[in-house]
């Protein structure tokens, strides 16, 4: 006697979604299917055929927790589309924004599943530690890429401006003065999710990792020709989920994959847990690896050097590909430019690559996980819906059944 | 630190979804009014689009002492009419964004540790989640009426 079990939605994460858990007499999970239920977000159309600058900053505006990673991968799609070559300290500033956002981003996770693995007696602690990190790490994004949310400076061609001596060396100690502290943090994540008891396996799927750099992305290790994208009605066996499901499948070698810190772990760090405590881990991990990025990049920066690189907004056509790894998973933007306008944009946010995989991660132990399953993904669909066609044949568009929050 | 400013200007709102960005359009604005008119020191203009929850009200500052958000506001007037909501006005869970951002009620748990304050303005048409750039005139007409009242809260007129 099989039972099905929905959370509708799914919480403590960003963006809309549900889970549906056919689960046995036992109450384990059979069958998982996770799926997206945010709005389509139609930013593709909306930056075709205008100026190539209009795309990183409409893209930011998408959601408001990842304009960082998005607005970097805007300008990588916009300079490879371009054939710009950025200056070396335009790409240290780069990095150095989208490691501060991981430490950030990271530590708003920690506070997501706080409620699940910290007790009551370290509650105040962990959320102050993740309140103080977050500060820093803001501080560098502001100071670095000029706004700390939409994050101004980043251009095509490289970055507005470079930063002052002064504010290099007031980041520099600022960061080595946050390493002890976040080493810290780090180690009591990683000993609260132990000490939590998760079951041995559970979260653990078969779904290859996939990832273009250990930290900031390179489009380099994205190869477009083994990616494919399919449409809800030819993943998921259940008509009522594909019916409701708001964004494609995208596939990597034909099959789902795992983006996210485990996956970059795993690809280049030698990294070879598996599963939900895996994810947190690998998670708290990178947290110090983006710090000492950071510490790195400030200490060797050369604030003399120039940032933008001279170009031809022009562009020859070229699919240019900005493939940037952001907290949730790689983030692969699309543009071609022509003309001086955009020709093609399309965006494959991390979440996307994460929604197929996610749901059977869930299956084979009992269904009061299923939600620390998603958790540890630490999914983001604010940005992932971009489907809007349902039938290619007739072009006809799923308006009236859209969900609506 | 970021945020280091005794009075926080927030723009709350997304520029893709018509008159909801009307809070980052009056940022904007009072932008370009202090490059003429200089804000005193101790003022700071966020435009925080939708991050408001994430990357604003969740790192208090002890230096604050007001935090001012733009926003619009659905309540009983014309289009386009801007007034001063106390957090008391503001329902609470409000501010809870739609991202299951656990902070319940973050503005009103601001609200122990500084003053704070929506200058809220109705408006006339939200599109989302159809993308709609710029906002109706009733709104766009609001901006002068809104910026007075944020030099008012700064002390500056």
């Amino acid at each position: 006697m099989s039972e099905k079990i929905v959370i509708s939605p799914t919480s403590r994460q960003e963006g809309h979604a549900e889970l549906v858990m056919e689960v046995d007499d036992e109450g384990i999970v059979t069958k998982g299917r996770y799926f997206s239920i945010t709005p389509v977000r139609g930013l593709e159309k909306m930056v075709t055929g205008k100026a190539p600058e209009s795309a990183p900053v409409m893209v930011q505006r998408i959601c408001g927790v990842c304009p960082i990673p998005h607005t970097l991968a805007s300008v990588e799609a916009m300079d490879d589309s371009l054939g710009i070559e950025i200056p070396k300290a335009a790409r240290q500033l780069r990095e150095l924004t989208l490691a501060a956002h991981h430490v950030n981003s990271h530590a708003i996770h920690q506070f997501l599943i706080a409620p699940d693995v910290v007790p009551e007696n370290l509650f105040t602690t962990a959320v102050e530690s993740v309140s103080e990190i977050r500060k820093t790490a803001q501080s560098v994004v502001e100071t670095v890429a000029g706004e700390g949310i939409h994050p101004s400076d980043v251009r095509i061609g490289g970055m507005a401006d470079n930063i002052s001596e002064v504010a290099r060396k007031r980041l520099y100690a600022r960061c080595k003065q946050l390493k002890p502290k976040l080493d810290a943090h780090v180690e009591l994540i990683i000993g609260l999710v132990a000490d939590k008891g998760f079951p041995e396996g559970l979260g653990v799927t078969n779904a290859p990792t996939l990832a273009t750099d250990i930290l900031y992305g390179d489009r380099e290790n994205f190869d477009l020709d083994r990616f494919t994208e399919i449409m809800p009605e030819s993943w998921y066996d259940d008509p009522e989920v594909a019916k409701r499901a708001c964004s494609t499948i995208p596939l990597y070698d034909g099959r789902n994959v795992e983006v996210g810190p485990r996956a970059r772990a795993s690809v280049y760090g030698g990294f070879t847990e598996r599963g939900v405590v895996a994810q947190h881990v690998a998670r708290a991990l990178e947290m110090k690896t983006a710090l000492s990025k950071c510490i790195d990049i400030l200490g060797e920066l050369d604030t003399s050097a120039p940032t933008m690189a001279d170009f031809d907004v022009t562009g020859t056509n070229k699919l240019g590909v900005g493939a940037i790894e952001g907290p949730r998973g790689m983030d692969v933007h699309m543009a071609q430019v022509a003309d001086g306008k955009t020709q093609f944009y399309s965006c494959l946010v991390p979440t996307t690559w994460n929604i197929p995989t996610m749901g059977p991660a869930t299956e084979g132990f009992h269904h009061e996980f299923g939600p620390h399953v998603i958790r540890a993904y630490d999914p983001c669909l604010s940005c992932a819906t971009h489907m809007i066609v349902v039938d290619d044949e007739d072009r006809s568009i799923l308006k009236n059944e859209m969900v609506r929050i | 630190m970021p945020y280091s400013a005794e009075i926080i200007v927030v723009g709350c709102g997304n520029i893709l979804f018509a008159d909801d960005g009307f809070g980052p359009e009056v940022i904007k604005a009072l932008g370009d009014y202090s490059k003429e008119n200089p804000l005193p020191d101790n003022v700071m203009l966020i435009d925080a689009g939708t991050g408001g929850p994430h990357f604003v009200f969740s790192l208090p500052h002890e230096e604050w002492k007001k935090m001012i958000v733009v926003d619009v506001v659905q309540f009983n007037a014309e289009p386009g009419t801007v007034r001063k909501f106390s957090v008391d006005e503001i329902p609470e869970g409000s501010y809870e964004n739609v991202h299951s951002w656990p902070v319940n009620q973050p503005l009103h748990d601001l609200a122990n540790v500084c003053e704070v304050m929506v200058i809220g303005c109705k408006p006339e048409h939200i599109s989302a989640p159809d993308v709609e750039m710029g906002l109706t005139k009733s709104v766009e007409d609001a901006i002068p009426e809104a910026i007075k009242l944020i030099l008012k809260e700064i002390g500056v007129s």
